[in-house]
């Protein structure tokens, strides 16, 4: 009875994201990091001078700062051996057709503009250091939205991006925040003008392909009072045998009575160092809802963080985190109610299996000024084997007494009641266990986009396959 | 002007660094190790001076920081060895009162049950006006099918600092239960390990706290699940006022092969003040998918409706108060197996809850 008999397949066909690209770019720079290679990056980008400014003084900061004392260890990972800046052989293409064939095959296959034909009011697409092809539908531009990459936001429009880069995540907010603000390139820049409500999605899909590479996009959304937005990112790439670095950056500003809806597929392959900073900040009435699935990687540590510094502003987290063999996935949810009367749901949940780590580490912190604050933390993580190992480590740090809190955290396996009952019933029993872990993540799963859901569903399915017992 | 500080009770697994959560800082103390301290007014038999006598400690274990505990092993000016004898039972009583003359107490007590032994302890900390010092180490085996109740209640003046570390095994169906009442102190720093290390066997751990003034409670627990079908629970209820801290630090750690395993763990804080800081840091640790392990905490003001329900026959508030917090943390203190223990508690409570 102790002993249960399982089989697995040492690595699985992740089916279209491991396709690879044969290796081509226009420029690369040297692997590992110095002033050379980001005074380079700024001028090949032609940048102003503050923003040179900005990144030799991240870079100077990196050297500075620790790897954090409670994190995951990433000893394996050299920043001498990753290439920080790779530009594809395009340039930023407006129109779908003048993509190169390869690169606009990759996308095709993740679905990208198929999902922009049917359902997106706009769409970004990465590949390696730059964005290869952007657009956005006409009638929105009319109304004054800006959906484009950054590089290009930089030159059209500065004082916005000075007035709000980095401000969120400042380059002395930790080691990685540092090495993107040294090395960043690529990302989006999403600006929503007062009262506009966009009822579809944006999208930006983010592929690394180059191999030892790093991607190290950001990402910028302002949603002016009243407004609203959603906005869908998704991240790949095909495995190699070679580390390769994620560290991106998300600010996202979110004003009185606005709402963004943030909506994230991360599925990295097994040899990526996912070490990726998301914020918002939300003021008075405003809504910041974020929906975030982590697949994939060799190392995750991403834990969006929600301030909510306005009257009455809400957050809401919804996430689900994968992790197999050989993945340590370092996840959780951050919320700081720094007003009053502001309220904060989370809800996370973990699947760990074959050795995988799904570690939550979430914070709630509730400062002396948010009286009336309203907050509750929900998470469940589930073991397929025991293998596998599943930590929860959250904080809650109360600062004054007029608040309502619950935290509920639950640990535990697939019932074998519930296989039996649904084997009755002339299930498999593989089938049966892929219905549960299905059941189990779907409220996050209708959460998302059909498109995603069903990416989400295919995902699960893909990484249960092969577990039999 | 800022002191050398000494850090306490540090997270088994450290989170953010920013938060300031992972530990607790003090200040640094000078400790007089030469100082005496009377012997134990004891009630009952069956305990003798601590000689030669030990049990070991898990690699695992840091107590309140292995600075205290490596002083209690080396210089403890009182301790009891307690025997007891297969399927004996016992009671036992053992009560300080620290005071000028015996203002530094550092002791170190081994507790030995044997097979299918019972035993009720009871320990009573409590002082006069003077400015006190206690630095406890506790260890205790409890073997194959014996049962501890082990009460303790802290009811130190709020010049004291007080410091319990506390190691113990449970073998197969063997039990532990802890009940802890910490109502004083001006620092009360607990630290408690349990390894349930034999199949079936159990650990229960109640505490109940109430921060007044500029309190500063720090409880840490750390239950280990090594043994098969493992049972544990931890509960832990208090209430905070002025500029009290607090922080609940519980731990469950299912290890590699504690399969069919259960474990609880649950933290209600009442908040009185605008002015308190309650950190609850409940971590969940799983290394075995058969196993189910739950934690709940919640922070919250009184009920208002409760407070106005009370009130409106014809109690004052604070007497109302006072009646809402009382019933908060009287189902832990009706757990007591010994009666006389339980109007002790209800009287320091009492007290402590008027004299605020």
């Amino acid at each position: 009875m102790e002993k249960r008999n399982k089989t697995y397949i040492e690595d699985l066909d992740r089916g279209v994201y491991d396709i690879k690209n044969e290796f081509n770019y226009d420029y690369k720079s040297q692997s590992g990091l110095t002033e050379d290679i980001i005074r380079e990056i700024s001028a090949k980008k032609n940048e102003p001078e503050w923003m040179l400014n900005y990144r030799l003084e991240s870079l100077k900061i990196y050297h500075q700062l620790d790897v954090p004392t409670w994190a995951p260890d990433i000893s394996d990972l050299d920043i001498d051996n990753i290439v920080t800046y790779v530009k594809p052989k395009t340039n930023l293409n407006n129109s779908w057709e003048d993509v190169p064939q390869d690169i606009k095959d990759t996308f095709e296959r993740l679905g990208i503009p198929e999902a922009e034909r049917k359902s997106l009011a706009g769409v970004g697409a990465q590949y390696d250091s730059e964005v290869v092809y952007h657009s956005i539908k006409e009638e929105l531009v009319k109304q004054g939205v800006v959906y484009t990459d950054i590089e290009t936001a930089l030159k059209e429009y500065e004082p916005i991006v000075k007035e709000y880069f980095m401000k969120l995540i400042p380059n002395t907010d930790h080691k990685f925040a540092a090495l993107h603000g040294a090395v960043w390139s690529g990302g989006s820049f999403v600006y929503v003008p007062e009262g506009v409500k966009l009822d579809i999605p944006l999208q930006s899909y983010f592929r690394l392909n180059a191999p030892g590479a790093g991607q190290f996009e950001h990402t910028l959304i302002i949603v002016e009072k009243g407004a609203y937005c959603h906005f869908i990112e998704g991240c790949s790439a095909p495995k190699y045998s070679v580390n390769n670095l994620h560290a991106g950056a998300v600010e996202l500003y979110v004003k009185e009575g606005a709402t963004l809806r943030y909506s994230t597929i991360e599925n990295w392959s097994k040899n990526m160092y996912n070490l990726n900073t998301k914020r918002s900040v939300v003021d008075k009435d405003g809504t910041i809802e974020w929906v975030s699935g982590s697949f994939g990687s060799k190392v995750s540590m991403l834990y969006p963080m929600s301030i909510l510094r306005g009257e009455r502003a809400r957050a809401e987290f919804t996430g689900v985190t994968f992790a197999g063999k050989g993945q340590l996935l370092d996840t959780g949810s951050k919320v700081v109610h720094a007003a009053p009367y502001t309220t904060s749901t989370v809800n996370s949940k973990s699947i760990s299996k074959s050795g995988g780590q799904a570690i939550y580490r979430g914070l709630l912190r509730i400062a002396p000024n948010a009286h009336g604050s309203k907050s509750t933390v929900t998470c469940e993580s589930l073991m397929l084997d025991s293998e596998s190992r599943s930590d929860t480590i959250p904080v809650i740090d109360i600062g004054n007494d007029d608040v309502d809190l619950g935290h509920e955290a639950k640990i535990g396996r697939i019932s074998e009641e519930a296989i039996f009952y649904l084997m009755t019933r002339g299930i498999s029993e593989e089938e049966a266990k892929a219905m549960i872990v299905r059941g189990f993540v779907e409220p996050i799963s209708k959460e998302l986009p059909l498109e995603y859901a069903v990416e989400m569903n295919n995902l699960i399915t893909l990484e249960l396959e092969g577990t039999i017992g | 002007m800022s002191a050398m500080k000494e850090t306490f009770n540090v997270l088994p697994r450290l989170s953010f660094r920013w938060v300031k959560a992972n530990e607790l800082l003090l200040n640094s103390m000078e400790v007089a190790l030469d100082k005496t301290y009377k012997t134990h007014e004891l009630q009952g038999e069956g305990y003798q001076a601590l000689q030669k006598e030990d049990l070991p400690l898990s690699s695992e274990f840091k107590g309140v920081n292995e600075q205290m505990v490596a002083m209690a092993e080396e210089h403890h000016n009182t301790g009891l060895y307690i025997h007891v004898g297969e399927n004996e039972e016992k009671e036992i009583h053992v009560t300080h009162v620290l005071d000028a003359h015996n203002s530094v107490l550092i002791e170190k007590n081994v507790i030995v049950l044997e097979k299918g032994a019972k035993m009720n302890l009871i320990m009573d900390y409590s002082s006069d006006e003077t400015e006190t010092f206690s630095n406890i180490l506790n260890k205790i085996k409890v073997s194959e099918g014996a049962e501890l109740n082990l009460i303790k209640i802290q009811r130190l003046n709020s010049f004291s600092r007080h410091l319990e570390s506390r190691f113990s095994t449970v073998e197969a169906s063997g039990k532990v239960n802890y009940i802890s009442v910490e109502l004083g102190g001006k620092e009360a720093v607990v630290n408690y390990m349990t390894d349930l290390k034999g199949d079936e066997s159990e650990g229960h751990v109640k505490s109940v706290y109430l921060g007044f003034g500029e309190r500063v409670i720090d409880l840490s627990h750390h239950m280990n699940h090594f043994g098969k079908r493992t049972n544990s629970d931890m509960i832990f209820k208090g209430a905070l006022k002025d500029k009290s801290k607090k922080a609940f630090r519980g731990t469950l750690d299912f290890k590699n092969g504690s399969t069919h395993s259960e474990g609880n763990e649950e933290e209600f804080t009442i908040l009185l003040s605008p002015k308190v800081k309650s950190y609850a840091i409940p971590l969940l640790l799983c290394r075995e998918d058969d196993v189910i392990g739950n934690h709940a905490a919640s922070n919250g003001q009184i009920d208002e409706e409760k407070l106005f329900y009370i009130m409106s026959r014809g109690m004052s508030e604070s007497e109302a108060k006072k009646i809402i917090i009382e019933s908060h943390i009287r189902p832990i203190i009706d757990l007591i197996p010994v009666e006389s223990i339980k109007d002790i508690i209800l009287a320091a409570v009492e007290k402590e809850l008027t004299g605020e």
